[in-house]
């Protein structure tokens, strides 16, 4: 990074974080810290929300996942416009009229303190291993690849967002996001212009190539449940996951209750239900439009560098290098077919077409063997290396391809990725531990500024607690999924807590209490001894869970009613 | 205690009082603005679809 960069980089992380906490100076009530002014519209609302869920990891690793897999990673989120609308019609109006700070107080109303507590127990333990992942994932490539210290990216990087978090609670929060999506907005558009510019074919041919290399394969009929990606798994399991996330979720739901109206809230949501599936599919889409100009451009066979240079100085034997030079044969070779396959397009000659695209199609499939040799050489040099490198894609093309300056505004957006969705974590986990927890069973009768001196501790300590799992954390397999694992695992079980809690009115806090407890139990043994796509498991964990209270709640009888209402059968 | 407060607990899905106008044009329900964002994400599926086949 040139000094232009750093410019770029340190005046655009430090100048929100400033402005944020500038905004939100001076004394606060309660309620202003952790919903924010109550003034705020639709469109920041639907930006705050936005920029929460999207964090580093999703403009660092999705690119990656878009030249690894294609497009096929976009079904994830088809289930969540679905969710969006159950959430806006059906959650929202009650939380609103409840007039509640977290989600899980509702549960406390509809059932008891034990179920509010486990509620929010769940989602404490859950988003505090993921606030782990958030901070470290981005530190751990930016840092490798920029040869920065880690502990120093980790530590920089996670005062500045617990400084501004604490200082100016949730409204900072929102404030901040507007400014860091203008940031990653731009320097994601800016890298798809110059990526298009920079790529030897037009984008017709770009597509044309990306296709016959099975790299726009977005939608996948198939019923195969060990399949990661399928259009059943992502309307079925990405509805419950996105349902979970966005409606029971204190990082997002604390984000939409800060609308000035059920309107500003329902009109951010629905911003979403348009934009999130056009976002993901734009960003994978330029990791395969990077796998296309990789096809003209000699990549690196391991995209970490900074673990393919260790592993060739401990590599006694030359392997490395000799797999290197197989991998630049082959690519020189793959171009020149890939060249004759388009020209052939170009001249109307199907057979010269047919053949020179089954060539390149053997030769990336020759490529992708070596590369795969080669992972296992870096594994076997250094075992602690991860062998997925997809992660490392987009930032090497960004740091070995585009311009000075624009590098800095890459780098500034992730950072500004990171931080916006770090902060909405600590920001949730603060006031969760505040109202659920403090407020609740420790110190019952106290004025709001006692309140809100609590909520900025607790949220420091979150911090603190995200930023020692994140000194020490490591992570397995692509980042992204890790931090969707993690999700998958608690979200079905406290989804199934709201859903009973809104729509099962004949079941009570003890039923539903500890029918959750057993779901969660068999959700977690289920993950270490099934191997199947884990956003099944937001579907077996609410269905477990829904049944089981249930059956809990005949068992138990009489003697075990629960909650009185008037409109209860 | 406040009733309303109450009520919305315990019976979460009673009918909206609160419900606001849509204030966007041509989608003035919610029921609107529901289906329009439902055919948005199908025409997008759609989009995705023919691409799978287009380029495969």
């Amino acid at each position: 990074m040139s000094p232009l960069d750093f410019v770029i980089l340190i005046g655009t992380m430090v100048g929100i974080a400033a402005y944020g906490i500038w905004r939100t100076r001076g004394s606060r009530k309660l309620s202003d810290y952790i919903k924010g002014e109550p003034t705020m519209g639709w469109a920041t609302i639907g930006i705050s929300v936005m920029a929460t869920q999207a964090s580093a990891i999703t403009f660092i690793s999705t690119p990656g996942q878009g030249y690894e897999s294609g497009l096929d990673f976009v079904q994830n989120y088809f289930g969540m416009p679905l969710a969006l609308i159950v959430i806006a019609a059906v959650f929202l109006p009650v939380y609103r009229r409840l007039d509640v700070y977290t989600a899980y107080e509702f549960l406390g109303r509809r059932f008891d303190a034990k179920t509010r507590l486990l509620g929010a127990g769940l989602f404490l333990l859950q988003r505090g291993l993921a606030a782990g992942i958030t901070i470290y994932a981005p530190a751990i490539i930016l840092s490798s690849m920029l040869g920065w210290r880690l502990d120093l990216t980790i530590l920089v990087s996670g005062f500045l967002v617990i400084l501004y978090t604490v200082a100016g609670g949730s409204e900072a929060v929102s404030l901040t996001q507007k400014y860091q999506m203008a940031i990653i907005s731009g320097g994601m558009a800016t890298a798809f212009i110059i990526l298009l510019a920079k790529l030897p074919a037009n984008l017709s041919d770009a597509l044309t190539v990306a296709g016959g290399l099975k790299k726009l394969e977005a939608v996948s009929f198939s019923f195969d449940v060990n399949r990661r990606y399928t259009l059943w798994s992502g309307l079925l399991g990405g509805f419950f996951l996105s349902l979970s996330y966005f409606g029971t979720d204190q990082s997002q739901v604390q984000r939409y209750l800060s609308g000035s109206s059920l309107r500003a809230s329902r009109l951010g949501l629905m911003f979403n239900a348009m934009l999130k599936i056009p976002m993901q599919f734009f960003i994978l889409l330029l990791g395969v439009l990077v796998f296309v100009f990789y096809q003209f451009e000699q990549p690196p066979v391991f995209f970490n560098q900074a673990a393919w240079n260790y592993a060739v100085k401990h590599d006694p034997d030359g392997k490395l290098r000799s797999l290197e030079r197989e991998s630049s044969a082959i690519h020189g070779q793959k171009a020149r077919l890939i060249r004759a396959w388009l020209d052939a397009r170009h001249a109307g000659d199907r057979k010269a077409e047919a053949d020179a695209r089954a060539g390149a199609q053997a030769a990336l499939e020759h490529s992708e063997a070596v590369r795969t040799e080669a992972k296992a050489a870096v594994l076997a040099a250094s075992p602690g290396t991860k062998g997925n490198d997809a992660d490392y894609v987009f930032i090497t093309f960004v740091l070995d391809h585009l311009p000075h300056g624009i590098i800095g505004l890459l780098v500034a957006a992730f950072f500004a990725a990171a931080l916006s969705s770090k902060a909405a974590e600590l920001n949730a986990l603060g006031s969760t531990t505040t109202i659920d927890f403090y407020r609740h069973l420790i110190r019952r009768e106290a004025d709001d500024a006692h309140y809100v001196t609590a909520s900025k501790w607790f949220t420091f300590l979150w911090g603190m607690v995200a930023l020692a799992f994140a000194l020490f954390a490591n992570l397995a397999e692509n980042l992204i999924q890790a931090v969707n694992i993690v999700g998958s695992i608690f979200y079905g079980v406290v989804l199934a807590l709201f859903l009973i809690a809104f729509f099962v009115k004949r079941v009570g806090g003890t039923a539903i209490f500890w029918a959750a407890l057993a779901s969660q139990a068999m959700v977690i043994a289920l993950y270490f001894s099934l191997n199947i796509s884990y956003l099944w498991y937001n579907l077996i964990g609410c269905a477990a869970c829904v049944l089981l209270s249930l059956l809990f709640q005949v068992v138990l009888g009489p003697g075990n009613p629960p909650a009185p209402s008037p409109s209860t059968p | 205690m406040n009733p309303l407060r109450d009520q919305a607990a315990r019976d979460p899905a009673a009918p909206q009082s609160d419900d606001e106008a849509t204030g966007l044009p041509l989608l003035h329900s919610w029921k609107r603005v529901y289906l329009f964002v439902a055919g948005w994400f199908l025409i997008w599926v759609g989009l995705l679809v023919a691409l799978t086949v287009l380029f495969s």
